[in-house]
């Protein structure tokens, strides 16, 4: 501890920094472990306007949602923290969702879901605000999706592409059944493109029946853009 | 320069790698702040406590815990969270100071209405008998009955009562003719004292009805009775100078 005075310090400028070094993963997790969305989708909106929505995902939610998890598994944080913070960045994400899209009311439909008993819903989110700002129309079925619920919506619409996500890895059975489910629907439903990605597919490259392990956002955006029905590049940046 | 180098000199009291850090990492402190509190003073207060909070130690940054900006931002903002805390705090205690003052000019006004009533009432005492005066303070002010009153004076029961009940209505009519060319408003809502209900307007002169009188004489009447129950307060000086009630009975 210092025991000479703190020199007289400036004030500060009203500016914001120029490196944009607010937007940093951990002060974002410690943000969400508060329940602080406003500040949280503060952050992230900091964050969007020097980069891009999908670099923002990965390179400042992505790790922060990571950090959040690393410190539950490692008793830092309790899973009341680890849900507070799940909360928190979905009420940022809405704050900081793209505008309305006109063209994305008839783009190209995904359908995105996590599987059975997965809870963790934050990836779908952001691979949804990212189609939605290519111009895909999304439609999220969020959390905890049986698998033959799974195949029934997606046989009764027009849909180009499913995208699933995990949070852990034990949720790798569940992701496998829902895959495994889609492909033996038979007809075009068999044949549709499908992605993988979240936290629980990090440790594996390949998943039978899986077009694509994404172990980005930016992966499954780029898979989404190879498509023959991409919508075209709304705002891509 | 590293940040844990910098931290390093800092508790070392080196004063230019404060200022270093400052430079650093004030500007998105201060965005932070700004977020939280919406104050350009608070902000540069919470920026300013973060950075005595960082001199006087430097070492409660941990490195095996992450960056050092990410520490520094979230420094910023519970010490933002702490200023809008105080400022809140603050702002209750001048509401409740504001109350105090707004209430005042009740007390105040009450404090001068006492002081004329106790003057009235002085006067009004002091036109009275003697042996009425006396009646009087026996029975209101050292509180003995009627009975104590007759047997203390040596004189009949009725005859107390009625050395009693004269001086009591003597005193209000005094009192209503004083205070009936006064200042108050005898006939309209008088009010009740105390409450500051007196020094409202007056209700229209059309509610001057024989009601309003009945009003008037219980509310004169509950002045007597205030009043000497005031008196009883004083009655050490009373009964010093049992004679000296026209020149300060209260």
């Amino acid at each position: 501890m210092s025991d000479s005075p703190m020199p007289e310090l400036p004030q500060v400028p009203d500016q914001l920094p120029q490196d944009g070094d607010i937007a940093a993963p951990e002060f974002l997790a410690s943000l969400l472990a508060d329940g602080d969305d406003d500040m949280a989708a503060w952050v992230i909106g900091q964050a969007l306007a020097e980069r891009s929505r999908v670099k923002v995902y990965d390179e400042v939610v992505r790790p922060a949602m990571e950090l959040v998890g690393a410190r539950w598994r490692e008793g830092q944080w309790s899973i009341s923290v680890e849900h507070l913070a799940s909360v928190a960045l979905n009420q940022a994400l809405s704050r900081v969702r793209p505008p309305e899209n006109p063209e994305s009311r008839i783009g190209p439909t995904a359908v995105l879901a996590a599987p059975e008993m997965e809870q963790h819903i934050a990836g779908l989110v952001c691979l949804a605000q990212i189609l939605e700002d290519d111009g895909w129309h999304v439609e999220n079925l969020g959390a905890n999706v049986p698998a033959d619920d799974l195949v029934g919506f997606i046989s009764a619409r027009d849909v180009d592409l499913v995208a699933m996500s995990i949070g852990t890895a034990d949720r790798l059975e569940a992701l496998r059944r829902a895959v495994d489910a889609v492909r033996a629907a038979g007809g075009d439903v068999a044949e549709l493109p499908l992605i993988v990605g979240g936290h629980g597919v990090a440790s594996i490259t390949n998943l039978a029946g899986a077009s694509r392990v994404c172990h980005s956002l930016a992966d499954a955006q780029q898979f989404a853009r190879s498509l023959s029905r991409y919508p075209g590049d709304v705002d891509r940046r | 320069m590293e940040d844990t180098e910098l931290l390093a000199r800092i508790s070392a009291g080196d004063q230019h790698a404060i200022e270093t850090l400052h430079e650093r990492f004030a500007p998105g402190m201060y965005a932070v702040a700004m977020r939280v509190t919406r104050s350009e003073r608070l902000s540069q207060e919470a920026v300013q406590d973060a950075f005595m909070a960082v001199w006087q130690d430097p070492l409660r940054f941990d490195p095996t815990r992450g960056s050092l900006g990410p520490w520094m931002f979230t420094l910023a903002r519970y010490k933002a969270i702490d200023a809008v805390r105080r400022e809140a705090a603050a702002k209750r205690r001048t509401a409740e100071v504001d109350l105090e003052l707004y209430e005042a000019p009740d007390n105040v006004h009450d404090e001068v209405w006492r002081g004329l009533r106790r003057e009235r009432l002085n006067a009004a005492i002091g036109g009275l008998p003697e042996d009425q005066r006396r009646a009087l303070s026996l029975a209101f002010i050292q509180g003995l009955t009627h009975v104590e009153v007759a047997e203390r004076e040596g004189i009949p029961l009725g005859t107390a009562k009625t050395r009693i009940r004269t001086a009591l209505f003597r005193l209000r009519a005094a009192l209503e003719t004083d205070l009936s060319e006064g200042d108050s408003h005898p006939g309209d809502s008088p009010g009740v004292p105390g409450t500051g209900d007196h020094l409202r307007a007056p209700a229209g002169r059309r509610g001057r009805t024989q009601s309003g009188l009945l009003r008037c004489a219980i509310w004169f009447g509950s002045i007597i009775e205030q009043a000497l129950k005031e008196a009883r307060f004083v009655t050490a000086r009373f009964d010093a100078e049992p004679t000296a009630a026209a020149g300060g009975f209260l």
